[in-house]
């Protein structure tokens, strides 16, 4: 019982931090980003590749975080903030296929396998009677507490993070107080992209796996999450990763063999999306 | 190029013909933003694959049903599409791909990832047929289909598609039902998917949960992306270019995404616009149109000149 | 917060009645209910002799009651035609018919061509809706709504944007419009427009009607004038 909740964290932990980049994005632009989850597998790519030519991994990490904000920037710099203009669809479909095209270069790039992610990571296993958590679970569970501690104080505490609050509310009207719209959205990108690079890194470290298509699965739950947690809410999208990630290994660890993990959570997104649009936190909007 | 492949791609090119046609009728004309069209494709393939090798039935009676079955579960996915707002629409729609791939990869019933073999070919007078005798016999299918949106194309019902699309409220406010007509749009978009389906795995003789996963789905939006009323063209490109160019065959879903990245940035109208937008211009009728109504509104003495 | 409380009206046949008040007063949000758009707390409306709580807004159009918006929602990307031939399928669109009858049908065809003539856009038929300017759309949002046979027909703000010229023209459509029997109820601001079209005017506050009655009497009411005050609007 208690190993499932551990596990439950180690998943829900993995969900904030694809979710939130989502949820910022969402909120500002109203833009399903699909293509975050094509950065999330860039970061961890990207990063098993510097490890594999021998940089030690802090370095390996923190190029990959700067070149997944960059890619993330590129993206809304050249790519939807021109069609911003034309209706909801098209910057969608745009973002559907950027990912198809992101997916597709990895594997010709990088290679179809799955590698290993080969680094030690000086932490240690948690045993005890009840429960095992590997170091690099660990890792992520103190990473994303960090994280989640560290956004609150920018979102909060900082004038960054009132603008990017102002914006998520009401785009038009942050511009007409003057805000530096484009700005707070190329920032949200920079913040929301490196996070899933970062996702991407931790999830490749606990699975020791990393591929080219690491990155659909887990982000179409990020999107559950973002459905759960209220469309822009940050604080909604943590909480709602973690309920998820709940929700996901009680329910397969009792009924696993109805159907497989990743089925039930998207069903539960089709449910919410049906019956509690404004998911747990958030407001409808027309 | 032996006769064999030719008739390979020409199948292949005319079953997606059909595919396209029936995403461009949810997108297209109804503006329903579905990712997931596989789903529907795969459902027609599966349905007929069950009753033809599971339950023993024959080709003609499962075509039947099976093409009814993925109606009604496009009907039935068109539930979400009644309460869920267009952009979200788009998730639900890649959620129901994958839960019904997960389905079929899963459960024992459906063949698990080894799918379902055996699927026979139809036959008539008690002759099955041949793969020149089943090209044709798509040929003829597609050449229904073709007609048949053709003839959709004119009809109240077109209007109706256009109305949503174009501003849902509005279209209510002339009548149009909203969650009738997406209903419509789901039913007819599954039905003619569940025929591509259907002529798919008989051809193949084998179904496949991998054959219906997601990149077929950007596969079969690439095509309408492509096209408009050129829909027809598109799937024809889809299908001949990675055939025709044999290394391309390994970069395809970087070209569709290229084509799609592409496409929506130099569409001025984006997808809406393509379906008239790129063959037609400056009037959103055709030609034809136009004389015919300056026909009969100046048969009245109506137009002064012009 | 309520957008209105206890608004009570009762809209003669045959009249032009206006419905006006400062921003946020509750208007559209009053055509939203009446249409259908929305449903109401409580209370009832009644169109034709028959209620139509609850009822779609397709059947509602049906029924004959059309409306416009306050922001234009012509169908861009269609023909101005074609907008107007929307409108004329509105006994077709439930039916099966739907399935059988084209829009560019004859008798179709030459139905939307006299509405459109009565709205004067004659010139503009095969453009694409979207294309035009403000006051043409609004026009043509008139005459896909004229083309669902109204009895009652719902105006939202239908010559705000516009200038002089457009609002006399609009001025002159409206008044043809009920001449030929349909009843008008418009959302206003403008008050030259109103105050020359409208035979009575309510007036909505904060969600409230706070005062009714002829234009001449609207314009002398003080609690009107203190609603409005400071505003540009009034005449």
């Amino acid at each position: 019982m208690l190993q499932n909740i551990v596990n439950a964290l180690v998943l829900g932990s993995s969900y904030v931090m694809i979710a939130v980049g989502l949820t910022l994005v969402y909120g500002i632009l109203k833009i399903l980003h699909i293509a975050h989850a094509g950065i999330y597998a860039f970061g961890a790519i990207f990063a098993v590749y510097l490890c594999e030519i021998g940089l030690p991994l802090v370095f390996a990490v923190t190029l990959s975080l700067i070149l997944s904000a960059l890619l993330g920037m590129i993206i809304y710099k050249g790519f939807y903030k021109h069609v911003l203009d034309r209706g909801r669809i098209v910057p969608l479909v745009m973002s559907v296929g950027l990912f198809a095209t992101m997916e597709d270069l990895y594997r010709l790039v990088w290679g179809p396998y799955k590698r290993p992610f080969d680094v030690y990571i000086n932490l240690p296993d948690v045993m005890t009677m009840d429960l095992y958590l590997s170091s690099r679970g660990l890792l992520m569970l103190i990473v994303t507490a960090v994280v989640i501690v560290l956004l609150y104080l920018l979102l909060m505490r900082t004038k960054l993070g009132k603008s990017l609050r102002a914006c998520s509310n009401d785009l038009g009207l942050a511009g007409a107080f003057g805000i530096n719209t484009d700005r707070s959205v190329a920032f949200a990108f920079l913040i929301g992209s490196s996070l899933a690079a970062l996702g991407g890194i931790l999830v490749g470290l606990y699975d020791n796996t990393v591929y080219p298509t690491m990155g659909s699965v887990p982000s179409y739950k990020a999107f559950v999450v973002v459905v759960l947690g209220g469309f822009g809410s940050i604080r909604g999208a943590v909480v709602a990763s973690y309920i998820l990630a709940l929700v996901e290994t009680f329910v397969v660890y009792y009924f696993g063999f109805l159907l497989p993990r990743d089925a039930i959570a998207f069903l539960t997104m089709i449910l919410l999306l049906m019956f509690k649009p404004e998911g747990l936190f958030g407001k409808v909007r027309r | 190029m032996s006769l064999d492949y030719f008739l390979t791609v020409s199948v292949f090119s005319m079953i997606n013909m059909i595919l396209a046609s029936s995403l461009n009728i949810l997108i297209g004309y109804a503006g329903q933003v579905s990712l997931g069209h596989a789903a529907f494709f795969g459902i027609g393939a599966y349905a007929s694959a069950i009753l033809t090798v599971k339950l023993g039935m024959g080709y003609w009676p499962a075509l039947l049903l099976s093409v009814f079955i993925s109606g009604l579960i496009g009907l039935l996915l068109g539930l979400p599409a009644l309460r869920v707002r267009e952009d979200f629409l788009v998730l639900a729609t890649i959620g129901v791909n994958f839960v019904v791939v997960s389905v079929f990869n899963y459960v024992k019933f459906f063949g698990g990832p080894y799918g379902i073999l055996g699927l026979p070919r139809p036959s008539l007078f008690g002759h099955a047929f041949t793969t020149r005798e089943y090209a044709l016999y798509v040929f003829l299918w597609t050449l229904v289909v073709v007609f048949l949106v053709r003839y959709l194309s004119n009809t109240y019902l077109k209007l109706g598609f256009d109305a949503l699309r174009e501003d849902e409220d509005a279209a209510e406010s002339v009548g149009v039902s909203s969650p009738r007509y997406k209903m419509y749009a789901f039913a007819i978009a599954g039905l003619l998917a569940g025929l591509a389906g259907n002529l798919w795995a008989h051809y193949m003789t084998v179904v496949f949960p991998d054959n219906f996963s997601f990149p077929v789905s950007i596969g079969i939006l690439t095509m309408v992306v492509i096209g408009g009323v050129g829909t027809l063209i598109g799937a024809i490109i889809v299908t001949i270019l990675p055939e025709v160019l044999r290394f391309a065959r390994d970069y395809r879903m970087l070209i569709y995404g290229l084509i799609i990245v592409f496409t929506m940035f130099f569409m001025p109208k984006g997808i809406v616009g393509s379906i008239k937008g790129l063959i037609f211009g400056d009037t959103p009728l055709g030609k034809k149109r136009v004389e015919k109504v300056r026909r009969i509104a100046g048969a009245q003495g109506r137009i002064a000149g012009r | 917060m309520q957008a209105l409380k206890d608004v009570s009206l009762d809209v003669e046949v045959g009249e032009i009645r206006a419905i006006i008040g400062p921003n946020g007063a509750g208007k559209t949000t009053l055509f939203n209910i009446i249409n259908g758009f929305l449903r109401p707390d409580s209370g009832t409306i009644v169109f034709d002799g028959k209620s139509i709580v609850c009822v779609r807004p397709s059947e509602i159009a049906k029924r004959g009651l059309a409306r416009t918006f306050q922001i234009v929602k012509v169908f861009s990307n269609l023909s101005v035609l074609e907008n107007v031939l929307a409108g004329l399928g509105v006994d077709i669109y439930p039916s099966l018919e739907a399935f059988q009858r084209s829009p560019f049908a004859k008798e179709y065809v030459e139905k939307a061509w006299k509405i459109i003539e009565t709205l004067g856009i004659e010139k503009y038929a095969f453009v694409a809706a979207g294309t035009l300017p403000l006051g043409l759309q609004k026009k043509v949002e008139v005459a896909r709504a004229l083309a669902v046979k109204p009895k009652l027909l719902l105006l939202d703000e239908p010559v705000s944007g516009l200038n002089d010229l457009e609002t006399q023209e609009m001025i002159d459509v409206v008044k043809k419009i009920n001449q030929s029997g349909v009843t008008v109820l418009f959302i206003e601001h403008d008050m030259h427009f109103t105050v020359n079209i409208a035979q009575r005017i309510t007036v909505l506050d904060y969600g409230v009607k706070i005062a009714e009655g002829t234009p001449e009497e609207i314009t002398k009411d003080s609690r009107v004038i203190e609603a409005y005050l400071g505003s540009e609007e009034v005449a």
